[in-house]
């Protein structure tokens, strides 16, 4: 028992942070999210050369073999920064859920994940749509989930697919690319089914748990970098001939970030730990990473502006980003309602009346 | 970063969890989940004694005082096991968890050598001088005052004045005193460290009755009270640092027991939503897991502080763990009370309560007592955010 970071694990954070503070400045970050791609794609390009689309892959997959710890580093540093990337969609969901499956075209995904070939989108279809997709704009490879099969649908280009038309939504947070898709017309599921059965089901709870754990560490990297920018402007705006900082009034609310952060960077860590050591109690484990970190943020960006006051409303300031961030938090890959219910049934509570 | 635990480790458990086992299901299984401070004390003492001989008191002391010189990893599963056992509150804790580690760290070889295996071996009970009438959240407003007198083998401290909020004053041997020994100091200065023996005419222990009905703290009076001129901790004046040093001991191990024990009030309160319809409140629901998720936390939180222990840097949950938990704590005796509904508002005859409702009336003194609320978020914001300092008064 040692809950702490090794050595290594400190030296990929240290790579992360670096990586986050050369392609994350705050100029950047809003360059990039006005694109249609949501993303720069130079960057990308150095986040694949540095192999972490393959950071959940095991090395004789090209992959790093690293494990939920060294990813929740990883997004910890990016989400800090708010840096937009496919990295969830790629690396988490798409390295995930096609790793615990064993089909040869799954396997050969999971290599073109690791070169960083191919940015992969993860859909869950309901009926002929699904609703609310990360990344699929851009996306080489749509991973769609139809009932008890999977089928690996390539896109001609980036982003379009013969068989799906795709409506890239502009969302209340930029900083995440959102697509509601619909079928067009029948895929040739013989060429593109690449699992099926009731593996195929848990794969992608996996997926989804995994991917539950990496929002989380970004929200945690959120969060703080929303404490310390609150921190600074509290140290230096004057108010009443007193630094702001020196009213118990702003004193207060800012120690109780820091008790939320705290709490939650303990929970996700954990979760992160659990993953590997405990598979069995990932889902609930996920739920626990990702309210827990959703809350902290939540409540980390609200105060960041209240705390600066009419600057804090301001489009100049960086508050609302994070303000805007912590929503799509709170909804992506699950509700916080829905995963406390995870919780409520692992606890044994029977099912809701 | 790694939770699991290897397997020496786990026949340790095996070890600990079988001997706590045999001694509560026999000759101890009447005082079995006893989590009050002040009931069935004689026979909690009896314990303290019975863990003393069989080396379990203090795991963590270094051999030559009676502990193994056990491990952190160790020290979490023996506090784990034992509240799992559902073993009794230890009324040797403010010997064991404040009083030793300070002497061990300040003390001289003298007092190591008279205190600590006394201590070890559950044969003295200690309670904690610190809060006064006029010294609550400011504690270095202490008046309690102590003079020494000439006298063989260096004269003896005459001290006057008077303690309060001092839980099992009423069984302790000894007392660790915060008191004034320079004259017309104030303020953090001239604060000296004494250790007092307890039972002597110069001492007075009132019980305080507190909203629960019962007494789980004491009003002490001192008046022309005694301790030898060597059992002072450190050097005259040195009194602040040294007591400061005692606090951060309350951050210790003992979190996870007392997780452990939060535990299983979650554990009686989803019992308890299960054996009326609250289970599938959706409300109540959310509640449960909002509660299950705080005690991950803190248990995670508490793994992070031991972990990072001997690194010497204070980490993020140092600073946070004492008003998270107390805060949680008060939330779950809401919740607790929202589940059992009337019935838990039901009091026996003599006004006594079962568990949970006892808990929740309890628990609003979680949020005061070590440090209130207020006073822990004027500590983070100050010395973990560095903001500016409260203003001081000047009078």
């Amino acid at each position: 028992m040692q809950f702490d970071f090794t050595q290594e694990q400190c030296l990929i954070r240290d790579m992360a942070e670096a990586f986050a503070r050369d392609h994350g400045a705050s100029h950047l970050v809003r360059r990039a999210m006005e694109t249609p791609l949501g993303y720069d794609p130079a960057m990308w390009q150095a986040l694949c050369e540095l192999g972490w689309t393959g950071l959940l892959i095991s090395e004789h997959q090209g992959g790093q073999g690293l494990g939920p710890v060294e990813m929740a580093l990883l997004f910890e540093a990016l989400g800090r920064r708010l840096l937009p990337s496919p990295l969830l969609g790629t690396g988490v969901l798409g390295a995930t859920l096609l790793a615990n499956l064993d089909s040869e075209a799954c396997q050969a995904l999971v290599k073109a994940i690791s070169s960083g070939q191919k940015r992969i989108a993860m859909a869950e279809f309901q009926g002929q749509s699904a609703r609310f997709v990360l990344d699929a704009h851009a996306a080489d490879c749509l991973l769609a989930v139809f009932d008890d099969a999977l089928f690996a649908i390539p896109a001609t280009e980036p982003g379009v697919f013969p068989e799906l038309e795709v409506e890239r939504l502009t969302m209340m947070d930029q900083t995440r690319v959102l697509s509601h898709l619909t079928m067009k017309r029948n895929i040739d599921q013989q060429s593109v089914r690449v699992a099926e059965g009731r593996q195929v089901a848990r794969a992608y709870q996996s997926a989804l748990n995994m991917g539950r754990i990496a929002l989380a560490a970004e929200a945690v990297g959120a969060a703080q970098e929303c404490l310390s920018r609150t921190l600074e402007y509290a140290r230096e705006r004057v108010q009443f001939g007193r630094k702001i900082g020196s009213f118990q009034a702003v004193k207060h609310q800012l120690a109780d970030v820091m008790v939320g952060n705290e709490a939650a960077i303990s929970a996700v860590y954990f979760a992160a730990c659990a993953a590997s050591e405990t598979p069995e109690d990932l889902p609930p484990m996920a739920a626990l990473a990702k309210v827990e970190a959703s809350e902290a943020l939540t409540h980390a960006a609200s105060r960041m502006i209240q705390l600066h006051g009419g600057i804090g409303f301001t489009w100049e300031h960086d508050a609302h980003l994070y303000f805007k961030r912590a929503r799509s938090t709170a909804t992506l890959l699950g509700s916080n309602a829905s995963l406390d219910e995870v919780i409520a049934g692992s606890l044994g509570l029977p099912a809701a009346a | 970063m790694k939770l699991a635990f290897t397997k020496a480790q786990e026949v340790f458990r095996a070890e600990v969890s079988a001997w706590l086992e045999e001694q509560l299901s026999g000759p101890f299984a009447d005082i079995r989940g006893i989590a009050s401070q002040t009931e069935a004390a004689q026979r909690r003492r009896e314990w303290e004694r019975v863990l003393g001989r069989a080396g379990w008191s203090v795991i963590g002391w270094p051999r030559e005082y009676g502990g193994r010189a056990a491990d952190l990893a160790d020290q979490v599963i023996f506090a784990e096991e034992y509240a799992r056992a559902g073993a009794p509150g230890r009324l040797g804790h403010m010997g064991v968890e404040l009083a030793g580690p300070t002497i061990l760290k300040f003390g001289s070889e003298r007092q190591k050598q008279r205190f600590l295996p006394k201590i070890s071996a559950g044969e003295e009970m200690w309670c904690q001088g610190y809060s006064e009438p006029s010294a609550g959240s400011d504690l270095s407003n202490v008046r309690t005052r102590a003079r020494l007198q000439d006298g063989p083998d260096g004269g003896q401290w005459v001290i006057e004045g008077q303690k309060t909020w001092t839980s099992l004053a009423q069984f302790a041997d000894w007392c660790f005193l915060v008191c004034r020994t320079q004259e017309g100091s104030a303020g953090r200065e001239g604060l000296s460290y004494l250790l007092v023996p307890m039972r002597q005419p110069g001492i007075e222990i009132r019980p305080i009755k507190q909203m629960t009905g019962e007494s789980d703290f004491n009003e002490v009076f001192f008046d022309g009270a005694v301790t030898a001129a060597e059992n002072i901790v450190g050097a005259p004046g040195q009194g602040w640092r040294i007591a400061m040093g005692t606090l951060a001991f309350e951050r210790g191990v003992s979190t996870l027991a007392q997780q452990m024990h939060f535990r299983n009030e979650l554990n009686q309160i989803i019992e308890a939503a299960k054996a009326n319809a609250c289970a599938a409140d959706p409300l109540i629901r959310q509640r449960i897991a909002k509660a299950w998720r705080g005690l991950q936390s803190m248990r995670a939180s508490a793994l992070r502080m031991l972990s990072g222990a001997d690194s010497g840097t204070l980490s993020g949950p140092q600073f946070t763990y004492k008003i998270y938990w107390a805060t949680w704590h008060r939330t779950l005796g809401e919740l607790a009370m929202d589940v059992l509904g009337q019935e838990g508002e039901v009091a026996s005859s003599d006004y006594g309560f079962p568990d949970l409702p006892r808990m929740y009336l309890f628990s609003r003194a979680d949020t005061i007592y070590a440090g209130t609320n207020q006073i822990q978020r004027n500590l983070i914001a100050e010395r973990a955010l560095g903001l500016p300092k409260e203003p001081r008064g000047s009078d």
